[in-house]
């Protein structure tokens, strides 16, 4: 092809040249017009889609260009331009139909296409709006249950909030209950403990009033008892008084029987023996030679009727115990002597006993020859001094 | 090569012989008739709005083969109604070029339209 054309051009420029060098001004408009054509024929490329059409327009350029060149036909190279230039547009044209057919074919495969992906998009679009719109009719339902669900829940809450609400208002009025029991309670405490500080304080008024008046009680208890007592004191004094009056005047009577009886058992005893009086009392003496044999304790059997007798007088005055004292000359040793003066008084003691004496009047002891009423140089003073003495001490 | 070159010469040659040589049998009234035809026939395919240059071309051809068919040069007036075919031809086939181009255009701008449909469509489709 391209060996086709390439001689082609070479003829026609060989043509050109020789028409060129022959022709005798510029070419006519038809030729130009004819050579432009062909050009344009040739852009479009109608010498390979219109083959035959093209070359016969080449040829008639070429006849043109000759005629032109070498015989100056004028209407020859008219003839042939025009010609040369119809079949080159007609070749141009119909090259370019072709491309406008291909474009024709190609667009309406692409168009074709287009629709094809319009029907396939807007099927999908469809599926897509109809699963869009099955989503939201899923949706709408899901938000149905959703606004089902939330009314539910809020209904839940609500009514939870409700029965919060009424737990903690049974709550509040179980502690405003208890809050006015506690208050109640308190208050019945505090009336309570008013009325107990009231008690108490009534109490301690009459507690104090108690004390004032037990005070006043013990007052006056303690001025009767004093009185009583300065009463009794009186009355015992007065008793006292009677009573000392009555034992004055009955130890004025008793003393004056017992100076009676004192004078007469003076009397009785200074029969039967030696009586003196001292400070301690009546002392009767009974000498140790008459009584008692030598260097003998026993009382001498003459001498006990006496001492009888002593006894009996002794017994009669029932107010009166006896001391019974032994005493010794300083002849002999003093143990001996203390002895002897013991079992002397002891002896005594035995027959005042005897002669109805009660035992616990009568008490013994023994002086030895420690209580001498003589001196013992002489013989009369030793005989002094041995002797017993019975000593009468008033029991009152 | 040859098929090309031969065929041309030859036709140049006749061409030459027919310029030179003596008015050939007259061309029948149906002859321009139907050379006419053609014109109407261009004509007839839009060549009046699409193909003005040619179809016009195609009528001072076809004046010119009736003024030497009025001369009695029966030679020029077979080369008058020949490029009157041709112009003719020329013009309808322009013509129908000018109306493929414009479908082809109208085609353009519909596919493109349909594209950009087809793109706007995919949009929505990809972004609901």
């Amino acid at each position: 092809m391209q060996n086709r054309i390439w001689r082609t051009s070479v003829l026609l420029l060989g043509v050109l040249t020789v028409a060129a060098c022959a022709a005798p001004g510029p070419p006519p408009k038809e030729l130009v017009n004819a050579r432009l054509a062909l050009q344009d024929a040739k852009t479009v490329n109608a010498d390979q889609r219109v083959t035959h059409t093209y070359d016969s327009a080449a040829a008639h350029l070429n006849a043109a260009n000759e005629s032109w060149e070498k015989h100056h036909d004028a209407s020859a190279v008219l003839h042939q331009a025009r010609m040369a230039e119809a079949e080159a547009r007609k070749a141009q044209y119909a090259a370019e139909t072709q491309m406008a057919e291909e474009t024709i074919r190609l667009e309406n495969n692409r168009k074709s296409l287009n629709e094809i992906a319009i029907r396939e998009t807007e099927l999908a679009l469809h599926q897509a709006k109809e699963r869009d719109a099955e989503i939201e009719r899923l949706k709408s339902v899901a938000s149905e249950r959703a606004e089902a669900l939330l009314k539910a829940n809020a209904a839940l809450t609500a009514e939870q909030a409700r029965a919060e609400r009424a737990e903690r208002e049974a709550l509040e009025a179980t502690k405003f209950r208890e809050e006015q029991e506690r208050m109640a309670t308190l208050t019945t405490e505090q009336a309570r403990a008013a009325r107990a500080e009231h008690e108490a304080a009534q109490l301690r008024e009459e507690q104090e009033k108690m004390a004032t008046l037990t005070a006043e009680q013990a007052r006056a208890a303690r001025e009767a008892a004093q009185l009583r007592e300065e009463q009794e004191k009186m009355a015992t004094l007065t008793a006292e008084q009677a009573r000392a009056a009555s034992a004055e005047r009955e130890a004025v009577q008793l003393r004056e029987e017992q100076e009676k009886m004192r004078a007469e058992l003076s009397t009785t005893l200074s029969r039967l023996a030696k009586v003196r009086e001292e400070a301690r009392g009546i002392i009767v003496t009974l000498p140790g030679n008459i009584f008692f044999d030598f260097n003998k304790a026993d009382v001498k059997p003459a001498m006990q009727e006496q001492l009888t007798e002593i006894a009996k007088a002794l017994a009669a005055v029932p107010d009166q115990n006896l001391l019974i004292e032994g005493h010794t000359d300083s002849d002999g040793p003093s143990e001996y002597n203390l002895i002897l003066s013991e079992k002397r008084a002891q002896s005594v003691r035995s027959i005042l006993l005897a002669g109805g004496i009660p035992a616990e009047r009568i008490e013994t002891k023994g002086y030895g020859q420690t209580n001498p009423v003589a001196p013992n140089s002489t013989a009369t003073g030793k005989a002094q001094n041995r002797r017993v003495e019975i000593v009468l001490q008033s029991t009152k | 090569m040859k098929n090309v070159i031969w065929p041309t010469l030859v036709i140049a040659v006749s061409s030459i012989a027919m310029g030179c040589a003596s008015s050939g049998p007259p061309v029948s009234p149906a002859q321009l008739a139907e050379t006419e035809s053609v014109i109407r026939s261009a004509e007839s395919a839009g060549a009046l709005g699409l193909a003005p240059d040619l179809l016009q071309k195609a009528r001072q051809a076809y004046n010119a083969a009736q003024q030497a068919s009025g001369r009695g040069d029966h030679e020029a007036v077979r080369s008058y109604l020949l490029e009157t075919t041709t112009y003719a031809e020329a013009a309808r086939a322009q013509a129908q070029t000018e109306g493929l181009k414009k479908d082809a255009s109208t085609l353009h701008q519909q596919s493109d339209d349909l594209e950009a449909l087809v793109k706007q469509l995919q949009g929505q489709l990809r972004n609901p």
